[in-house]
């Protein structure tokens, strides 16, 4: 019988190298997959950096209330993310509850001229938070702060202002218990 | 075609994918996070050179290379007088919105940062620069000392 029509011949070596190379690849994914989980850990570990580093700023500086933040981000229409905010308890001997509000201050960009007050309840919404901390006496705290602006969200620079109070009602940083506050500001792009 | 090429290039072609797949976010993260500590070292050699010329006499100079991301500006203005400076070139261009020039005020930050999807105000003691203006990667700026304040051109 004659070789079939469309069969093709594999030499020994070439199958040995194809096994050889299928080993290699495994064994480079394992170690790419490793790696990469590795460097992906550090990339998230920064967020948790960022958070020392305030709470360390906090206790250096002799500031009340930061945030661990840039002054103005980017932010895509959908995307999620969080800052922390950072409160210190100057008080040596107690500890305290501390109630926070986070409201809208001032609008640029696009928005510049958009009265604040159109827009302030909408934007209330992006935000979530823990409207109180208890603090250690001496000691400071990293509130998270959740964002996620919505995908109808009007392109512009959103300024907010997290006013920490010593007590109820925290409206602004004119409230007669205002302890300290912190801005930071979303811009949002298309 | 030979089939040993065949199975090479499909198995470059497997590996390139998986490559990619697996690893552009980490890739691309720790490019931001370079460009971030490039940043900040630049922030921090500012702050040297500038405390450096004011512990020096009156009108003593130091030149400084400013050296950050591709991506980024700096901008460096009077935290008391942050009013725009419509240069004709656009990289030494300052024409802040209202929000900027609100944190500004109230941080007293004497430099800017335009990075890639970020901005960022710092505060470098005794600087005051002569005019606002803005300045990319490679511009040279000059420190002089003014008596009570570090005065900055380029």
């Amino acid at each position: 019988m004659g070789p079939l029509k469309g069969a093709f011949e594999l030499s020994l070596s070439f199958i040995v190298i194809v096994v050889i190379a299928v080993i290699l690849l495994s064994l480079a994914i394992t170690f790419l997959q490793g790696t990469f989980t590795q460097l992906g850990a550090v990339a998230n570990d920064v967020t948790e950096v960022a958070r020392e580093e305030l709470l360390n700023k906090l206790a250096a500086q002799g500031q009340r209330v930061g945030i661990a933040a840039p002054d103005i981000t980017s932010w895509k229409r959908g995307q999620t993310g969080s800052y922390a905010l950072g409160i210190k308890n100057e008080d040596p001997s107690r500890t305290k509850t501390f109630y926070i509000n986070i409201y809208l201050d001032a609008l640029g960009g696009d928005l510049a001229g958009t009265p604040v007050s159109s827009k302030s309840t909408e934007v209330r919404n992006w935000l979530t938070f823990s409207g109180q901390e208890v603090v250690q006496q001496g000691n400071s705290v990293a509130s998270i702060i959740g964002i996620k602006p919505p995908t109808s969200a009007q392109q512009g620079i959103y300024l907010f202002r997290a006013a920490v109070c010593e007590a109820q009602p925290c409206t602004d940083i004119s409230s007669t218990s205002y302890y300290g506050s912190a801005q930071f500001a979303l811009e949002i792009v298309s | 075609m030979n089939v040993g090429v065949v199975f090479s290039i499909i198995l470059s072609i497997i590996v390139i994918i998986m490559v990619l797949a697996l690893g552009s976010k980490q890739i691309i993260d720790l490019l931001g996070l370079s460009n971030t500590a490039l940043t900040k070292k630049a922030i921090q050699d500012l702050s040297t050179t500038a405390n450096r010329v004011y512990s020096l006499g009156e009108g003593s100079t130091l030149k400084f290379d400013l050296t950050i991301p591709g991506n980024t500006r700096f901008c460096f203005i009077d935290p008391e007088n942050p009013e725009a400076n419509i240069d004709p070139d656009p990289d030494r261009r300052w024409r802040p919105d209202n929000v900027i020039i609100s944190i500004i005020q109230e941080k007293q930050y004497n430099i800017w940062v335009y990075g890639d999807g970020f901005q960022e105000g710092y505060r470098i003691e005794h600087l005051q620069p002569a005019e606002n203006f803005c300045a990319k990667s490679g511009t040279k700026l000059f420190f002089t000392n003014n008596g009570l304040t570090v005065g900055l051109t380029d």
